[in-house]
């Protein structure tokens, strides 16, 4: 809501207000760090700053002799689970942020970790919030109790926050499941699942859905095509941008296509300006949505409520594979329960939930193998065949990629 | 002899002041001029005002001029009509109170109700097409072009300028009126020499917190457009981006041109309203 006389004074306050708690909180990291470390470990619940000070307190710790030994397999691989758990329900709660419930079924995965540990408190802060606004909460709550233990972020933040040593580096006890490409070498983060690009249509809106993109270009589909926000801010927009620059030409490392095939888009009137949420879709306003296929099975639902008939397509043309990486925070309050909540994510359990939701969970593979996936758990995933196209970006892959839309989308499509 | 206590009174509102308004500016400036490795450096403020960044700021002080004109003109006649309004009665009260309450509706809500209203499948979209086969949508007419976010924007702009005109133009005496058409005016005499002299101060603070009001405007216009050239979401791409990393230096960088456009807007305004007072004293 915007205030009477002074939303310019707000509109400055509120991104000063921003910078301002930014650089207190860089002050924090340098000169109190130390301090606080030390004060967490003459208190008795300490928040496990240290994988040593966590395993001389803790009960379970008591009866090993050897505490060194707990702390290089905690540290290393992930340790034995039944330990981490104990010291996650002495801690009690897992600070989490940025987790919609519709997300990849990440109301049915908090659920799950409840069930499994009853007692822990998982609490999820500001589901909406970005990438960014993530890494901007590690910041400026350094050292506070409600501090993110646990983050789900673009690759692009995760390199940030690696360049800035905000990471624990974890590596779960399921991580060799994990393909390489979505995992850190040095295990500061893992993408535990991840998707393709799929549009929700309104069929009673759109009777003749866009099966690809090349579809999207015919006049019939006149203002009725929505992105989900801007590629140079969201990372749904971003692979959006990428997939349809794979299926006009482009690659991994040639974003242009994509930008210009937009820019098309926008010229033809086919693309509207208005930005997808559930409230647009919900509301028909944006009949072609063009999103993650992990948020668009609970969405479809609600539509469907709403008197909407609907139809998912998954683009064959362009198909590209985006991840959210999955990292401990560096001396966030609860260490183990950071840690665990990775185990939980990374887990059958977990991984079967961001299959309800329709994300690729990583583990997929071996899953399948185990024969742990029946055909009802696959309903709401895309095609086999185009699974199996799937490739990554790299973080230089991703840089590239960024710069050019910094440059071009403005100009070309977003301004034009 | 006992000193004066009474700007102690003021405290309070210096504070606030203080911690809420000079801080954070003061740190938009310091973050503006200080890059990732703490080095500082003016080249961010210098690319936050030329290529497509100062085309945005071309932009947003346009759109925000022109809604700031609309709203000046038609809350100014509204407001007029409202005060030589005598019957009925209550009608006045109404266009009062409803002017408090849309002044400060904003945001989402109101963007949403717009998307609702005139949107794609709005109602009113579709009622015009069905009644009388017209399609809104069938000419250049969008909700994020500049004319769609004008009529977005008049919804707060206008009742805030009826809120801030309504007194000056009760203030009108009859008697002004009449001194005029005994001496010789003409009604254009009157609002040329009289009337509009007289409303100048209101009307043109009107005009700086409509243009204000409109330039920093960032959940109504992120709800429905994706316009890059509107600042506040433009500094929202750099601050709060998914994809965007390393930028914050050139997010703090818009927002302090945005504060220096500000304090030459007040400043012109602090001009224009002396020379408009010039009268009273």
């Amino acid at each position: 809501m915007r205030t009477k006389r002074t939303t310019m004074v707000i509109a400055i306050v509120l991104s000063a207000g921003l910078a301002l708690a930014a650089c207190s909180s860089d002050s924090a990291d340098t000169t109190a760090a130390p301090v606080e470390t030390e004060a967490a470990v003459a208190e008795t619940e300490a928040a496990a700053v240290e994988t040593e000070a966590a395993a001389v307190e803790t009960e379970a710790a008591a009866a090993e002799t050897e505490a060194a030994a707990a702390e290089t397999a905690a540290a290393a691989a992930g340790g034995d689970l039944t330990k981490l758990a104990a010291d996650c329900t002495t801690e009690g709660q897992v600070n989490l942020i940025a987790l919609p419930d519709e997300w990849a079924n990440y109301k049915g995965i908090l659920q799950s970790f409840r069930d499994k540990y009853p007692g822990v408190k998982n609490p999820v802060a500001n589901p909406d919030a970005s990438s960014k606004d993530e890494m901007e909460a590690v910041k400026t709550l350094a050292g506070q109790k409600d501090q993110p233990d646990n983050v789900d972020v673009s690759p692009a933040i995760a390199q940030e926050m690696v360049a800035a040593g905000m990471f624990e580096p974890y590596t779960p006890t399921s991580a060799g499941d994990v393909p390489a490409s979505l995992k850190d070498p040095a295990g500061n983060w893992v993408g535990s699942y991840y998707g393709i690009m799929a549009f929700l249509v309104n069929t009673k809106i759109v009777p003749n859905a866009p099966k690809t993109f090349a579809d999207l270009l015919k006049p019939e589909y006149k203002g009725l095509v929505a992105l989900n926000g801007d590629p140079r801010e969201s990372g749904a927009a971003f692979a959006a941008v990428m997939a349809a620059s794979i299926a006009n030409g482009g690659s991994a490392d040639d974003i242009l296509p994509g930008v210009k095939f937009f820019a098309d888009l926008k010229k033809s009137g086919n693309l509207g300006g208005t930005d997808v949420t559930k409230a647009t879709m919900v509301a028909g306003e944006t009949p072609i949505s063009i999103d993650w296929s992990y948020n668009l099975p609970g969405i479809k639902a609600d539509m469907e409520t709403a008197g909407f008939t609907t139809a998912l397509a998954y683009p064959t043309d362009g198909v590209y594979g985006g991840f959210y990486a999955q990292g401990v925070v560096k001396g966030s309050p609860h260490q183990a329960c950071g840690k665990l909540w990775m185990e939980h994510i990374l887990s059958d359990e977990g991984a079967l939930g961001y299959l309800g939701g329709g994300a690729i969970p990583a583990r997929f593979e071996a899953l399948v193998a185990a024969g742990k996936v029946t055909e009802e758990a696959k309903v709401n995933l895309p095609p086999a065949e185009l699974i199996s196209k799937i490739a990554f970006l790299t973080p230089a892959q991703i840089t590239a990629a960024k710069d050019v839309l910094a440059k071009e989308w403005g100009p070309q499509v977003a301004d034009a | 002899m006992r000193r004066d206590r009474s700007w102690l009174g003021l405290v309070p509102l210096l504070l606030f002041l203080f911690l809420f308004l000079i801080v954070p500016a003061v740190s938009v400036f310091q973050r503006a001029l200080t890059d990732n490795d703490g080095n500082l450096g003016t080249k961010a403020l210098k690319d936050a005002f030329t290529g497509q960044n100062f085309d945005a700021f071309e932009f947003s002080v346009r759109l925000s001029a022109q809604a700031a004109l609309v709203g000046v003109v038609i809350g100014t006649l509204l407001a007029y009509a409202a005060s030589v309004l005598r019957r009925p009665r209550w009608l006045r009260s109404v266009v009062t109170s409803f002017s408090g309450v849309a002044a400060n509706l904003g945001g989402i809500p109101l963007a949403f109700a717009f998307i609702a209203l005139l949107g794609r499948q709005g109602l009113l979209t579709k009622i015009l097409d069905g009644l009388f086969g017209f399609e809104l949508y069938g000419g250049s007419f969008t909700l994020d072009s500049t004319w769609g976010l004008t009529t977005v924007y008049s919804y707060f702009n206008v009742p805030l300028m009826v809120l801030i005109t309504l007194p000056a133009i009760d203030g009108l005496k009859a008697s002004w009126r009449e001194a005029c058409s005994n001496l010789g005016g003409t009604s254009w005499t009157y609002w040329t020499r009289v009337g509009l002299p007289v409303l100048a101060p209101s009307i043109l603070g009107g005009f700086l917190l409509l243009f204000a009001n409109s330039f920093s405007a960032y959940a109504t216009a992120a709800a429905i457009s994706q316009k890059s050239l509107i600042v506040p979401l433009r500094i929202g791409f750099y601050l709060r981006g998914d994809v965007s990393a390393n930028e914050d230096q050139l997010g703090f960088s818009l927002a302090a041109w945005m504060i220096v456009i500000m304090a030459i807007s007040m400043g012109l305004y602090w001009i224009l309203r002396k020379r408009a007072e010039r009268w009273q004293r």
